[in-house]
């Protein structure tokens, strides 16, 4: 197990270093750069001799393989830069938005949980039934509904029309745990929505596909009663595909995550991050990219190790 | 002898898409108190389904028991609630299933697995459960069986794996166990061994055995009695020995000159039983085995033979005295 763990994780490192230097180019490519961007808002900087001495300032007329050390080895030393348009540090902001995120994917995933297990326990137990059939279809709307439109028909439907929860906005929890539960109600809901469609579908195929092996004819046999069998010698086997799509899931959620932000207007990562883009905020937007790298990575290796656990085969040899 | 279990005209039918498949059709048999019986035929003929619905294991949809009865112990199992079923499951009746690598959880250790039908049928502490299988371990002739208990399937052979799943069946000493086609999976010398084995272990429990396969040597060696059977149906009945000296059914005839035997002239070919095992599907009319038989009759198209006493332990569905 202990070398399954260190493999694993070597692996991780060497995919990040990758994805930091495609991360580095990928901001290069978009066109224009921050200071064309600041200029285009604060017309006091349109003048050539002054773009360039900003650009020289920030270390930007350099050779892009000196700024991409330069940017890597600050980085790792926690020195994430300042923001080019507010000027604040990059690793404050990160720190300061980071719990409203997490708040975002714990409760997407709450939901997804909530949801998508009993619907696809349900669905699989009542195979071919019209409770599967109306579960299934459900799922795949749930999968398949785009998370823009859904955040606007909720606001509409739960905001305007019945005006029970909060159009947009956040409030911390340490200022008022109920309106702060309010205010992530919906934004999780919408974001956690494909996550849950997606699982009811690999819950019940999973299932299914374990309800017909062998070994659960053997557990019948044995004189288990069918609550006992599903529990002891279904639910783990069933779990392994399942795992996997929660690991994947929870790296596609950052997707979801900066356009629910940006909707509910939640002063998160992913807002933070799209705001980024459009000011060119090279810093920022790096910065994001990274942990949004590192958030895919985090989230495979713990699916890796999640597996080892539930499955011996991994574990021993 | 007393009678432990009475079959009498089970039915079990398959509701497949593209029709129906009579797997089980009105058959009948008894079995006494630590008897070895046979059920022997080529593959699709029912054997299996026939020992899945003695314990109502047959998966629902597609397959269900349309009609019969199954005495067991003075009771009729197909009428029983879901709960007392399971209580008669791997604690009076015990199954033995084939491919021992798929039929053991691959995620539980062997040690769990075997505790299981102590745990649920008998009130024992977890402790004298545990010395009972360390003991049953080495019976099968498991070595080291402490650390094997913590073992998971995948880190046993494929004959460990047929133990220990023997095991299990005897753990909560059945009166009657079902092997189906218990060593299908293993090469031959494995098969050999862990016969002996369960013959051992029934004799001594005094448990009863219906032993499933398509191996006539098997059944020769290690059966009281045979039942024969083909498409879905019982076509001939008789004790171990009286099969083997006069076979009457054409089928029962075919199988054993199809197969090899020390006794006879090497140089001798095999003779196969011609044409294909039937469509279970679109049976043929009659008899289902009139396609492939050489003694046919006219009547053996249009008339379905039923069993008949031709001596004191010797039945046949036929219309045909094949010794005349």
């Amino acid at each position: 197990m202990k070398r399954y763990i260190a493999s694993r994780l070597l692996y991780s490192i060497l995919i990040l270093f990758f994805v930091s230097i495609l991360i580095f180019t990928l901001a290069r490519l978009m066109p224009g750069d921050p200071i064309q961007a600041a200029a285009m808002i604060n017309t006091d900087l349109a003048n050539p001799e002054i773009m360039n001495d900003l650009r020289a300032k920030f270390g930007l007329d350099k050779p892009y393989h000196e700024q991409y050390f330069l940017w890597l080895t600050d980085f790792a030393k926690g020195e994430w830069g300042d923001s080019l348009g507010s000027g604040e540090e990059v690793l404050a902001m990160f720190l300061r938005r980071l719990p409203v995120t997490l708040e975002l994917f714990i409760g997407a995933t709450f939901w997804s949980f909530i949801i998508g297990f009993p619907f696809g326990i349900i669905a699989a137990l009542r195979r071919n039934s019209w409770l599967d059939a109306s579960l299934t279809t459900t799922s795949i709307i749930g999968v398949s509904i785009p998370v823009f439109w859904e955040g606007i028909v909720f606001i509409y439907l739960f905001a305007v029309i019945l005006p029970i929860f909060p159009p947009s906005g956040y409030v911390p929890f340490s200022e008022s745990p109920w309106e702060n539960l309010l205010s992530v109600a919906m934004p999780t809901f919408v974001m956690g929505t494909q996550t849950a469609g997606l699982l009811a579908r690999y819950v019940r195929s999973s299932l299914l596909e374990v309800l017909g092996q062998d070994f659960i004819r053997t557990a019948r046999a044995k004189g288990l009663r069918e609550k006992a069998m599903l529990i002891r010698h279904a639910a783990r086997p069933a779990l392994l595909p399942v795992v996997t799509v929660i690991g994947l899931s929870w790296g596609y959620m950052v997707a979801g995550s900066f356009l629910v932000e940006y909707m509910f207007a939640i002063p998160g990562l992913g807002r933070m991050g799209v705001n980024a883009v459009f000011a060119r905020d090279f810093p920022v937007i790096q910065a994001t990219l990274v942990i949004v790298a590192l958030n895919v990575m985090l989230a495979n290796l713990t699916v890796d190790l999640v597996y080892g656990y539930l499955d011996p085969r991994v574990r021993i040899h | 002898m007393s009678k432990l279990l009475e079959v009498k005209n089970l039915s079990t039918h398959f509701f497949t898409d593209d029709g129906l498949v009579k797997a089980v059709d009105n058959i009948s048999y008894s079995l006494n108190e630590g008897e070895t019986l046979g059920l022997v035929g080529e593959s699709g003929c029912g054997k299996s389904v026939n020992a899945l619905s003695l314990l109502r294991l047959i998966p629902n949809p597609p397959g269900k028991i349309v009609s019969g009865k199954v005495i067991f112990e003075d009771q009729n199992l197909l009428t029983l609630s879901e709960d007392d079923i399971c209580r008669i499951r791997g604690n009076r009746m015990a199954m033995i299933f084939q491919e021992p690598m798929t039929s053991l959880n691959p995620v539980m250790t062997i040690g769990r697995q075997l505790m299981e039908p102590m745990e649920i049928h008998r009130q024992m502490t977890r402790g004298e459960i545990q010395e009972r299988c360390l003991d049953l371990l080495k019976r099968v002739h498991i070595p080291e069986a402490p650390t094997r208990m913590n073992a998971y399937p995948h880190q046993f052979s494929g004959g460990m794996l047929q133990r220990a799943m023997i095991a299990m069946g005897l753990t909560c000493n059945p009166r009657l166990v079902i092997a189906d086609e218990p060593t299908t999976a293993l090469d031959v010398t494995i098969q050999a061994q862990l016969l002996e084995l369960m013959k051992d272990l029934t004799r001594e429990f005094g448990t009863a055995l219906i032993i499933i396969t398509h191996n006539l040597g098997i059944v020769a060696r290690y059966a009281d009695r045979v039942n024969v059977m083909y498409a879905g149906r019982i076509v001939e009945k008789s004790t171990a020995m009286d099969l083997y000296k006069n076979p009457r059914h054409p089928y029962t005839i075919g199988l054993m000159a199809s197969v090899p035997r020390l006794d006879q002239d090497m140089k001798k070919k095999l003779k196969p039983i011609e044409g294909q095992p039937p469509d279970l599907i679109h049976l043929p009319s009659g008899c289902s085995f009139h396609p492939r038989c050489s003694y046919r009759v006219e009547r053996c198209l249009n008339e379905t033979p039923e069993l008949k006493t031709v001596n004191e332990n010797h039945e046949i569905a036929c219309w045909v005295d094949v010794r005349t």
